[in-house]
Formats: C-alpha cells, structure tokens, sequence
C-alpha cells in the first residue's frame, strides 16, 4: 500500500472521530450553551480541530468517547475504525459492517477493496488540489480588487469596490471598509474588526478552513466550519460590548443591520476575509448580551476546559486490565469475541491476540461464509522453522491449540484451516497445514468450546487445558492442491 | 462629450494631480504613499491606465491632467460589484454560510426589535 493511501486511511479515521466529537459538540451547544457567551461555544470547536489534524490522541478514562470508539489501534494512541490494513482484507470490514463493501474474489487478482481504496484516494487528493486552487484564485482576485484601496487612518483603508467590511492579510491584517460607511457607524465597525486581530481570529479562520480542505468530503466538518464561523463573529460582537458601555447595545445592532443593508446583492463571504454571517442571529445575540457574573464565567471555563478534554482524550480502554495469559491477550480476546465468522476486523484481531509460532507471519486470513459448514482459513509464511521443527517436520501443536481457542471465540465457524507456506526452501516450498473441525475441538476438550469464552476465568481454564492436550498429530502434513 | 467615470480610488488619485500639478512623478509617488497609503507599483498601475484613457498624461516624468474636475464622475458603487464576481474566496462557501441578502421586510423587522430592545 502506497503513502497517499496510508494517509488517506488516517484522515478518514480522524474524519469519523472529529464527526462524533462534532455531534457532541452540535448537542452540548443546543441543550446547554444557548444562553451563555458564545466565545465558550466558539472554543468547544478547537477539540475538533484538534480530531482532524491529531492521529494520535492521551486515554483518559473522562473520554466521552467510550460508546462510540472503535479499536484502538495497539499502543499508538489512534483510534481506527477504517482498518489500515482494509485492501487487504479477505472480506473488508468497518466496525462490523461487511455486507456493502465488496469481498474477495478468487478469481481477481487484486481484491476489490484495494482498488476501491486507491481509486478513493485519488480522488481525495483532487479534491484538495481543486480546492486549494480555487481558494488561491479567489485569493489573489481579492487582493487584485483592493489593491487600490485607499488609506483611511493607520491600518483602515476603505474602497468602492467592496460591500462589507472585512481583515484582509495574514501577517499584518489590514481593515478594509466600503466608501461611504456612515460616520456613526465607523466606530463600532472597527473595533469589531479590532477585536478579530486582537483574537487572532484572521489566522484561526483560514487554518480551519485549511484543514476543512483536508476533510472536504465530510459534510458534517462544513456545518461545523459554518456553525463556528458563526460563533466565532458572535463571540467577536460580545468581546466588543464587553469593552463598551451597556447602553452602545443598540447604536452597535443598529451599525451590523446598516452594514448589512448595503450589500444589496450577494455577500462576500471569503474564509480568509472577515465579513457578516447571519446578520439576524447576531443582532438577536447583541441585544440580549448581558455581562456574565463572574461565578458564571468561572463555571462556564471550567466547563468549556474539561469538556475540551473529554472530547479530545481517547477512551481508556481497560489498560492497566488488560491482561495476557500465557501469551494469549485474554482481554482482546474477551472483547474481540463474536458471534460470527463473517465479522471480519474481530476474527482477525482474535488472531492476532494469540502467540503463534516463532518464524511463522500471519498472511491472509480467508473466511467462508456464503453458506453452511462456515470456514476460517488462515495463511501463515514460515520463515524460519527452529521453533516449531519435530522430528524432522513441522509440528502442528500450537496451530491446534490455537485453532480450539477460535472455535471457543468464534460462535458459528464449524472449520478452520490452517495453511502455513513455506518460505524458508528447507521443505521445498510445499504448503503444509490441516483441517479441524469444532466437533474434534469440542471432543479433545470434553465439552462445547464454546463455554469456556464466558468469562476471562473460564478462557484461562481453556487455554490451560488445551497446553495440557495431547495432540493426535505431532506433524503437519504437505497440502495436496 | 461623455463624462469620464472613475472608481473612488482613482478619483482621490487624480485628485492629487490637479492640487498640484504639474508633478514630477517620484513626488507623486510620496504623495501617493502618505495620503492613500499606496505602494509604488500600485501607483504606476494606476498612472499608466489613466493616462492610456486620455485622462492623464505622464511626458519626461512630469504628471499633468489632460481633464477638468466637472468632465469626471464616480461610479455608483453599486454599479461596480458585478453579480457574477463578487465573492472573493468560495462563493459556495458563501452560500453555504447563509449569507442571504437581507430582504426589505427582515431589515424593517429587525430594525424594529432594535428599538423595541432601546427602550
């Protein structure tokens, strides 16, 4: 797999963790933020931010993420729902969800859902390279058309050219205002446009809107930049009465509608431009500004920080739990127990929470699911043989063992194969494996397997039973076919 | 003959020129920086249009006016943001963010929640 498509998979793992950080966030707004400044609706949307550009993210147990995450990918701090290793899946799975992806085929060479990825991935990268276009273009055609602005007094410069008044410039942000703004209404227009480069509103607009470039084919990401741009003019508006007598309420409402008013056709709206967004909720937002008490504004930060924390922090899972038994990670496996052979993400996880062979790497896993007896078959490539050699051929024991523990975890797989190919040349490249049925499975242990996964007790019951088996076959035969 | 028209900043330059020409280019140049807060290169653009539209004349480096204050008038300025030009970055984005024009009824509605809220 490629870089691009590596890259492409981490952004669509971030994408699906900023989403439900962004659901919460949309509800926390709805539900308790209605009231209260809008600069503490404006900073929630910074854990976003954070999702979409962080891989990685600290666990902590105050996680609000804990219903929604899927597996985090072992030690790295990321949270994977989109599997990286998904084009090379038998049967591509996200998060249990199988039947719409397209499965393998014997008889395609590459699977499906590698192409599917690729293809994806491509047009990903497109996509940003028309929007960073786009957004050049628009760019330079802006700073083109107030080049001629005309200097008002030290940073303001006013044109004929525009209808709003917006920041323009990164570095050192200059106001632009339209010719003929009314004399009562400069005052108010400029110390809004203050208050955005006091808060450095004018960096923080294009970099999210960088980043939503990043996550354009997220729809959800656009209603948060829409609803943020939102906040964050209306955070502005209270930063600026805050600074100004109560009764300057009304003359300011009154300079947002003039302004307003003198865009007669459509708005610019440029994300790298300050203007007016939903004049009429600002108005409304302006006029029922109260200075907060100062115990509310105490509540509302500690509130605003540590739900900032909860949003950004990945669900704890278990760690200090999380337990391994005799080489097998008994909690992976616990949690990765399932039902159905065809749930493909938690069948190879189970696989790989089992110690295997020394010299043996896992390849593929194939699953057999159109109909009745289910199959698992799992490919290994043996490299190197010293641990598993008995009497001159390669013994079966371990691949045994492990394969009653599947039959234990695994509710409806009725066989599994184990092929392990050899790469070492010492047995003339020849597959070698077996076939195991879960009634020899339930036989060797004396019981249905399948009791033993109802509690990590009763699997480390198993797992020392099936190290105390004898085995019926010591070695493993050469695959026919 | 018709009139000239110019945009605001074109008016306010050739303002300049006729409180004091004729001029000698460089001087222009300060002045244009002091008072309009123009760069160099944005002055020369502006000089090499007008005087390739007759109205100024630019001969050895010396700025003269070539039309009177009364034969020139301004754009209004709603003329001069086309419809079809006027977002500066993503016009999708625009729309998107809900930036209707407000229409004449909202305006008068909100008008009135303002002094409503006055009171």
């Amino acid at each position: 797999m490629n870089t691009l498509q590596k890259v492409f998979i981490a952004v669509l793992n971030m994408s699906i963790t900023a989403s439900y950080v962004a659901i919460g966030i949309m509800l926390i707004r709805l539900l308790f933020l209605r009231k209260a400044p809008k600069v503490f609706s404006y900073a929630l949307w910074s854990a976003v931010l954070i999702r979409l550009v962080c891989p990685v993210s600290f666990s902590s147990v105050f996680s609000l993420l804990g219903p929604v995450s899927s597996r985090a990918l072992q030690g790295t701090g990321a949270l994977e729902y989109v599997p990286h290793d998904i084009g090379f899946m038998q049967v591509p799975a996200i998060n249990g969800i199988s039947s719409s992806l397209p499965h393998a085929t014997e008889a395609a060479s590459v699977n499906p859902m590698q192409i599917v990825m690729a293809v994806l991935s491509v047009v990903w990268l497109a996509g940003i390279v028309v929007l960073l276009l786009y957004s050049a273009i628009s760019y330079l055609t802006m700073r083109n058309r107030i080049r001629m602005a005309t200097l008002v007094q030290d940073n303001v410069f006013e044109t004929d050219r525009i209808r709003t008044a917006f920041l323009f410039g990164l570095i050192r942000p200059g106001i632009y205002i339209p010719v003929g703004v009314r004399e009562s209404d400069l005052p108010y227009i400029l110390a809004h446009e203050r208050m955005h480069i006091q808060r450095r509103d004018y960096l923080i607009k294009p970099l999210a809107f960088l980043v939503l470039i990043v996550h354009w084919f997220n729809p959800l990401m656009w209603v948060s930049f829409a609803l943020m741009s939102g906040d964050m003019e209306m955070s502005c508006d209270e930063g600026v009465l805050a600074n100004m007598d109560s009764d300057a309420t009304s003359s300011y409402s009154t300079s947002l509608l003039s302004l307003a008013m003198r865009r007669s056709g459509l708005a610019t709206g440029s994300p790298l431009a300050f203007s007016e967004s939903n004049v009429k909720s600002r108005i409304r937002n302006v006029l029922n500004y109260k200075k907060p008490a100062f115990w509310t504004i105490i509540l509302a930060v500690v509130l605003t920080a540590s739900l900032i924390v909860a949003f950004t922090a990945n669900p704890k899972r278990r760690q200090a739990a999380s337990t391994s038994y005799l080489g097998y990670a008994t909690t992976a496996l616990m949690e990765n127990k399932t039902l159905y052979v065809g749930d493909n993400s938690k069948v190879v996880a189970l696989i790989d929470a089992m110690p295997w062979p020394k010299g043996t790497v896992r390849s593929t896993v194939e699953l057999q699911t159109a109909a009745a007896p289910y199959g698992l078959t799992v490919n290994f490539d043996l490299n190197d043989d010293s641990s598993i050699k008995a009497q001159g051929a390669i013994s079966g024991d371990a691949f045994y063992r492990n394969s009653i523990v599947l039959f234990s975890l695994i509710d409806n797989v009725d066989v599994i194969n184990c092929k392990i190919a050899d790469k070492t040349g010492k047995y003339n490249g020849a597959s070698y494996g077996f076939t195991y049925t879960r009634e020899a499975a339930n036989t060797a242990v004396g019981k249905d397997v399948r009791e033993f996964a109802n509690s990590q007790e009763s699997l480390r019951n198993l797992l020392d039973a099936v190290q105390k088996l004898p085995m019926s076959s010591d070695t493993l035969k050469p695959l026919t076919g | 003959m018709k009139p000239y028209k110019l945009f605001d900043a074109e008016y306010k330059f050739v303002s300049l020129i006729w409180e004091n020409e004729p001029m000698n280019s460089t001087e222009l140049v300060r002045l244009s920086f002091d008072r309009l807060g123009w760069k160099k290169s944005t002055t020369y653009t502006v000089l090499r249009k007008l005087c390739r539209r007759g109205i100024l004349q630019n001969r050895d480096s010396i700025v003269t006016s070539l039309v009177k204050r009364e034969d020139i008038q301004k754009y209004e300025s709603e003329a001069l943001v086309e419809k079809n030009f006027d977002g500066s970055l993503p016009m999708f984005l625009t729309a998107f963010l809900d930036e209707k024009k407000l229409s004449t009824k909202e305006a008068e509605e909100l008008k009135q929640i303002i002094e409503k809220a006055a009171r």
